[in-house]
């Protein structure tokens, strides 16, 4: 028979919260990515050479960040709910900087 | 117009360059890519983790939800799609990973990181358009705009990814310099996996070869920059190098290395390969090229530590100047010069720091600086592979305090790294007044030459430079050389951060000849006497802005400068770069002469390698694997059979009344035109030669199937076309010919014995929509081709005629010809088209008509050997 011993399902807890971490940093990241996309198209409508295909393309990525970025979040909180049910997890977790 | 007086589509005057805020745009775009596609790599380790996996597995409702979001987040129609395969995931993990993106991308999904990437590229191909757009013409672009051009983005991208792993496109695309590396970058992003080129350690092999007596006789006979450059001219871009022994004028005797690089529409002398993998051969350190080379020098008989020059153009720079990397070959010769024309320098370091470098480039040469920006030579490399170490930007190199790091440097240079030279090597030439110095023109304005080392007092007695056009706007400061655009430059560091040599304190020299605008010369190190700071207060001209000045290296001499024309190919050609370097930049050419002072005296042999690359095929293999002679024309020897490496052609076939046939034919009676029932066939052929042995050229051709010379029989023109077509009776007789290129005409006219003519003609003939049109021949031809069928090879026999005798060629073709009707194809005729092709269609009723069928062919290979001439 296996037994799951507590000092390997806490380390598992901590890996999960680590992987919770990333997310939502990756979250953030794709919301930047978002504000450049927008920044860039902004850049172009002042550019006389730039296609007229290339504003609305950026827009539309830009939206798609944004959209990524809320489903990272989700996932990042559906993660951290697995995890607290894991381990002994304390506390709200706070994403990296 | 708008408010400010400019047009749509233009600058404002004063405002950013368009081309430069597309560029700044797609760098930006495609960092946002690579991020995107590294977080969902990151977010697909995570789903794969073990730690999420076993935990799922013992609590499934919370593990399954987060399994759940997690894929969501990654194959969502508006996530962040499928993850690349680079995925970091490991073992059967990354099969899963692996299928999850292929599913995704089955489903329609793309990434976003891809979708993004495409975007960043549609913007540099934008950039590169406004900057220089005779490229849109260039074959690459075609293939890259059409592939970009789908009117879905997914769709675009899969094109494009299509094409990123065709074979066959890799040489048209790896010619698009100023995109290389950026289609790198999106390739990454598209899939990460990136075939290596050469394995390391590739061999590679040189054969000593003769060289024909025409070029024999034109190589120079004594030593100096100019001469090994017209050496490497001669060479041609077919694989070989030259190495000549020199007897310099302290009678010892030194090597001098020169590699040609290769020309944009010439083949190289291996197989196309994987993008990443051509550029790799192209910059690595240790591609076969370089390897090569070696064994060339190592054939040569050059013994140990002997002084040896490296001297290249374009691809030829960039392998000597991998050479000069290597460190055990340095310690095997002394290598004392190391001169790149034209080639993408970088920041690389020769292994021996008493090693002198100069560079020579156009600041219009994409091929030398991709799009104008050095950042992209650096930047390329890095993106091909680990190959080239390039020094990271602004590192502060010391300065070289020992070799001979400037011409002008006469101290004795340090002793051989390697054993000692089996020559009577004295060191007094160096030092020697007598040496001989070249008559120096000025540094053109805007000129920039980046110098590094101890400078020595040159007595310079410069007259005006013959030929450099642009008259002086300053008084020149004795000891003042550097051209206008360094001092008119506020932080020029090549100017400003030299400290002041004793040796500026030489007398006065002459004032410095007229210089051209936009080109700059960049020193580094303590400046000399030679450190002549050009007429201060010349302007650059406004459309020669000069860039700011490298950052200091040591043991160099960088000469950027800014050519009359930006036209692409054209500024990359060596002939340019000599004509620059006579008449543009003569100072630059004074100063590179004056360092090869102990190179220049006669020369005492020279030995031509030809190149082998055992790894890869050669190019065209085998169906282009050709014994070949050279042939005498007026252009110089050319080898036959001459061989089309890629190519694309339309035959356009009407059905015409035999006696008007005939009467365009010569007045002979045996050649009469073969009959299909009751009428001839006249052809009229649109080729596009894309890669050829004799440069890239296009051409129309009007011609008329014609019977056999001596025993015409009724169907031989049907029967002809089951036998192989070195036995076929019937040809085609070709009436007219226009070309693009001299080199083409001449040999057409002279090996073929065909009426040819220099035209202008554009054409496209890669897709469904053939377009061809030439101006000077008042002549354009288009249409969408209809289904067509697979047909044989369109092997032919062309006749033409010299003097009164008649010259049979033979023309071997392999590709995917296609039969196709032609009603939707037509000819037009302008009013004023010009004679005789123009005469000769409407003789014949061809402009008006449309073909009966026309057979196609986008892509193929050809070679035409040379023409036998018959007694008819």
């Amino acid at each position: 028979m296996v037994t799951e011993s507590p000092r390997a399902s806490t380390a598992g807890a901590d890996e999960l919260l680590a992987h919770v971490g990333r997310l939502r940093a990756d979250a953030d990241l794709m919301d930047g990515y978002a504000r450049r996309l927008r920044a860039t198209a902004a850049t172009l409508a002042a550019c006389p050479a730039a296609p007229g295909w290339s504003r609305p393309a950026l827009a539309r990525q830009a939206a798609a960040c944004a959209s990524a970025a809320d489903r990272l979040r989700s996932a990042a909180e559906a993660l951290l709910t697995h995890a607290r049910g894991d381990g002994p997890v304390t506390g709200s977790w706070t994403a990296a900087p | 117009m708008r408010a400010d007086g400019t047009a749509p589509g233009r600058p404002a005057p004063g405002g950013p360059d368009p081309g430069e805020v597309l560029r700044g745009c797609a760098r930006d775009v495609l960092e946002v890519a690579e991020g995107i596609r590294a977080v969902a790599e990151r977010t697909a380790t995570t789903l794969h983790a073990p730690g999420l996996t076993a935990a799922a597995r013992s609590r499934p409702r919370t593990g399954l939800a987060a399994r759940w979001a997690l894929r969501r987040a990654l194959t969502g129609g508006r996530g962040l799609g499928a993850p690349a395969a680079t995925t970091p995931v490991e073992g059967p993990r990354r099969g899963a990973a692996r299928a999850l993106g292929a599913a995704g991308r089955a489903l329609g999904g793309e990434s976003l990181a891809a979708l993004v990437a495409l975007t960043s590229l549609r913007l540099r191909v934008a950039a590169v358009l406004a900057d220089h757009p005779e490229l849109a013409q260039a074959p690459g672009m075609r293939l890259l705009t059409r592939a970009l051009a789908a009117e879905r983005d997914r769709d675009a991208v899969r094109a494009l990814r299509t094409l990123l792993h065709d074979r066959t496109a890799q040489r048209a695309l790896s010619g698009l310099a100023p995109l290389i590396s950026q289609l790198l970058a999106v390739r990454d992003v598209l899939d990460g996996d990136s075939e290596s080129g050469a394995a390391p350690g590739a061999e590679g092999g040189a054969e000593a070869v003769d060289l024909a007596d025409q070029r024999r006789r034109t190589l120079a006979t004594e030593g100096s920059f100019l001469g090994f450059l017209r050496n490497i001219e001669v060479l041609s871009t077919d694989g070989r190098i030259l190495i000549q022994n020199v007897r310099g004028p302290d009678a010892v005797v030194r090597y001098v290395l020169q590699a040609p690089g290769t020309a944009p529409g010439r083949p190289r002398s291996d197989a196309p390969q994987d993008l990443v993998g051509a550029w790799r051969d192209l910059c690595g350190t240790d591609s076969p090229y370089t390897r090569s080379l070696v064994r060339a020098v190592a054939g040569h008989g050059i013994p140990r530590g002997a002084e040896l020059a490296l001297i290249g153009h374009g691809e030829g720079g960039n392998a000597v100047l991998n050479l000069a990397q290597d460190e055990e070959f340095c310690r095997t010769y002394r290598v004392t010069h190391v001169i790149a024309v034209g080639s993408p320098a970088g920041d690389r370091k020769p292994a021996d720091p008493r090693t002198w470098v100069a560079t020579v480039t156009n600041r219009f040469d994409l091929v030398a600086a991709p799009d104008g920006s050095s950042a992209d030579v650096g930047a390329l490399p890095d993106r091909a592979g680990p190959a080239v170490p390039a020094a990271p930007a602004g590192t502060a190199t010391p300065t070289n305090p020992a070799g001979p790091a400037d011409p002008a440097d006469r101290t004795a240079p340090a002793a051989p790294a390697g054993p000692a030279a089996p020559v009577d090597r004295t060191d007094s030439a160096f030092a020697s007044p007598a040496a001989p110095v070249a008559p120096t023109g000025g540094t053109a304005p805007g000129t920039r030459v980046a110098r590094t080392g101890s400078a020595a007092p040159v007595d310079r007695t410069a007259p005006a430079a013959p030929g450099a056009s642009v008259p002086r706007t300053g008084s020149a400061t004795p000891a003042d050389r550097t051209g206008p655009a360094a001092s008119a430059r506020p932080a020029a560091p090549a100017a400003s951060a030299r400290p002041a040599a004793p040796a500026d304190r030489t007398p006065p020299v002459a004032p410095a000849s007229p210089a051209a605008p936009g080109s700059s010369v960049t020193r580094t190190g303590p400046a000399g006497p030679a450190d002549r700071v050009g007429p201060t207060g010349s302007a650059v001209p406004a459309d020669h802005t000069v860039p700011p000045a490298p950052p200091s290296r040591a043991g160099r001499y960088d000469v950027e400068y800014a050519g009359p024309g930006r036209e692409f190919p054209l500024c990359h050609r060596l002939r340019e770069y000599i004509e620059h370097l006579r008449t543009l930049v003569p100072a630059a050419r004074a100063d590179i002469d004056e360092a090869l002072t102990p190179y220049r005296g006669p020369v005492v042999r020279t030995q031509a390698y030809r190149l082998k690359d055992h790894v890869h095929p050669p190019a065209g293999h085998p169906f282009l694997t050709l014994a070949t002679a050279p042939v005498r024309t007026t252009v110089g020897p050319v080898d036959v059979p001459v061989r089309y490496y890629d190519s694309a052609a339309a035959h356009l076939c009407f059905p015409v009344d035999p006696a008007a046939a005939r009467s365009l034919l010569p007045d002979a009676a045996w050649l009469t035109p073969s009959r299909l029932g009751h009428r001839a066939l006249a052809v009229l052929s649109v080729h596009e030669h894309r890669c050829t042995t004799i440069g890239p050229y296009t051409e129309i051709a009007l011609s008329v199937l014609v019977d056999d010379l001596w025993r015409p029989r009724p169907y031989d023109a049907v029967t002809d076309l089951l036998r192989r077509v070195d036995l076929r009776r019937t040809g085609r007789y070709v009436l007219s010919l226009a070309v693009t290129t001299e080199a083409a005409r001449v040999v057409a006219q002279e090996i073929w014995g065909q009426p040819a003519l220099r035209m202008r003609v554009e054409a496209d003939l890669t897709g469904r929509e053939i377009r061809a049109r030439s101006q000077d021949l008042g002549l354009v031809v288009e249409g969408r081709l209809g289904p067509g069928v697979r047909c044989p090879d369109a092997d032919r026999a062309l006749y033409g005629r010299r003097a009164t005798s008649t010259v049979r060629t033979l023309v071997r073709a392999h590709g995917r010809l296609r039969l196709h009707p032609g009603a939707g194809v037509r000819v037009r005729l302008g009013t004023a088209a010009a004679e005789p092709l123009a005469g000769q269609l409407r003789r014949l009723g061809i402009d008006t008509a449309r073909p009966l069928f026309v057979l196609a062919c986008p892509q193929f290979m050809a070679h035409r050997g040379g023409g036998a001439v018959l007694a008819r």
